[in-house]
């Protein structure tokens, strides 16, 4: 007859820590796994608290903003109204041009533009670790990685990065990881590379192009990662080296992400 | 039990404040981590031989995970790790004042900062730093949020820092 030997299944304190470390690692692979819908869902049950907490603080940040901001909006105020008078000579030009180009357009019988297909969305949070936004359209709405994300302006936020079912987290364009090409008004074409913290870079400018403060930046075809044309924003700072065979061109956004409440993603184009 | 489902619920309230209307007020770029400043806050004024304080670092972290987009588990793990040293070091004081706070807060701020960029820098093949906490006016302003809160509870609670 065969003899078992019987087993202990006491454990020494010493081989608690060892079951309670493996349990920890167990327990993070674990919602490691279940990571999306996890998210997910976590996300959909916080949205309509998330949607009135950050409407009031974009109220209360629009309340507080002008009185630490008092001077730099007087000079703001003094410079828009500079380029607002820029502008309205611009718009009796454009109007001139626009008349010329409809009819232009009728002889060669080019018909209507195409419209970008769009889906409307609604910021609910943003990521304090990354320069990111959540918004509530997920995969369940048509929403896939890579899509393009814009202001009702055609101002270019940033991309989708990750999609969930109800949700998409937005990388906007001045996230470190994000770069694509673009264009300046002259043509001039460079790559724009976000520095994290809401700033942006545009690179591969030779030293020889002249590119003055202002100077407004689109997006072009290039790498074909978004549509061309989308504004992405405004040349701050331009600074030129003799090292260096291009420029540094510092580059403003023409969004504020914390007044950010509605924005629309680019389905196709 | 109850004071862990209680800190469930608080963590998850404090990160949608956190993610949803405090990311409005920003100081030079600098964003308020109220979790962090939270967990900080518990480990430092819980008495020395409790341990309920890493349980609810990981719970913070749990909720840090959650909400960014970091693997669930990262934050977890690092906090629970960084809790850990803060309570070895808090027990070498024999008071603890201004100053030990100020010495737990940069340990976990910078030490949770730190740790999140390198494992995104691994995990991600990228060596950006992403983490804003790691500007100075990120730390600075996290500072002032924490000594506001250290002086607060100090005045709320007199007792608290007794052994």
């Amino acid at each position: 007859m065969i003899k078992y030997k019987k087993m202990d299944f006491s454990l020494h304190p010493k081989n608690i820590k060892v079951v309670f470390v493996l349990l920890l690692v167990g327990i993070i692979v674990l919602f490691g796994v279940f990571s999306k819908p996890l998210k997910d869902f976590f996300y959909l049950k916080s949205e309509s608290f998330q949607k009135i907490l950050w409407d009031s603080g974009t109220k209360v940040f629009g309340l507080l903003d002008p009185i630490f901001r008092a001077k730099i909006i007087s000079q703001e105020n003094k410079k828009l109204k500079e380029e607002n008078i820029q502008l309205l000579q611009q718009i009796v030009l454009l109007n001139h041009l626009k008349e010329e180009n409809k009819m232009l357009r009728e002889a060669l019988n080019l018909g209507m533009e195409k419209e970008f297909q769009l889906k409307i969305a609604d910021v609910i949070s943003e990521d304090v670790s990354r320069d990111m936004i959540v918004i509530n359209k997920g995969a369940g709405q048509g929403i896939e990685k890579g899509m393009a994300v814009i202001t009702q302006e055609k101002v270019l936020i940033g991309k989708i990065e990750e999609v969930y079912n109800d949700f998409s987290r937005v990388m906007l364009v001045s996230d470190p990881s994000s770069s694509f090409p673009v264009e300046l008004e002259d043509g001039a074409t460079g790559l724009v590379k976000g520095e994290g913290n809401y700033s942006l870079l545009l690179e591969k400018i030779p030293y020889n192009v002249d590119v003055k403060e202002g100077q407004l930046i689109i997006t072009n075809s290039l790498g074909a990662v978004f549509p061309r044309g989308l504004l992405v924003g405004k040349v701050k700072e331009v600074k030129k080296t003799d090292i260096s065979p291009f420029q540094k061109i510092k580059v403003s956004l023409l969004f504020n992400p914390s007044e950010l409440k509605r924005v629309f993603i680019i389905v196709g184009y | 039990m109850k004071k862990i489902l209680f800190f469930f619920l608080f963590f998850y309230i404090l990160v949608l404040v956190e993610n949803s209307f405090f990311v409005h007020f920003k100081f030079f770029g600098g964003v308020a981590n109220l979790v962090l400043l939270a967990i900080i806050l518990i480990i430092f004024f819980e008495k020395p031989k409790a341990t309920s304080g890493i349980i609810i670092a990981a719970i913070g972290g749990f909720y840090l995970d959650l909400f960014s987009d970091f693997w669930i588990g990262t934050s977890v793990f690092l906090l629970v790790i960084l809790g850990f040293l803060a309570k070895k070091i808090l027990d070498l004081f024999h008071q603890r004042k201004v100053i030990h706070f100020i010495l737990v807060f940069l340990l976990i701020f910078l030490g949770y900062s730190i740790g999140i960029s390198v494992i995104n820098a691994v995990v991600k093949s990228s060596f950006h730093c992403y983490l804003r906490e790691l500007s100075l006016a990120g730390v600075i302003y996290n500072l002032i949020l924490g000594l506001f809160c250290f002086y607060f509870t100090k005045l709320c609670f007199p007792n608290v820092l007794e052994k």
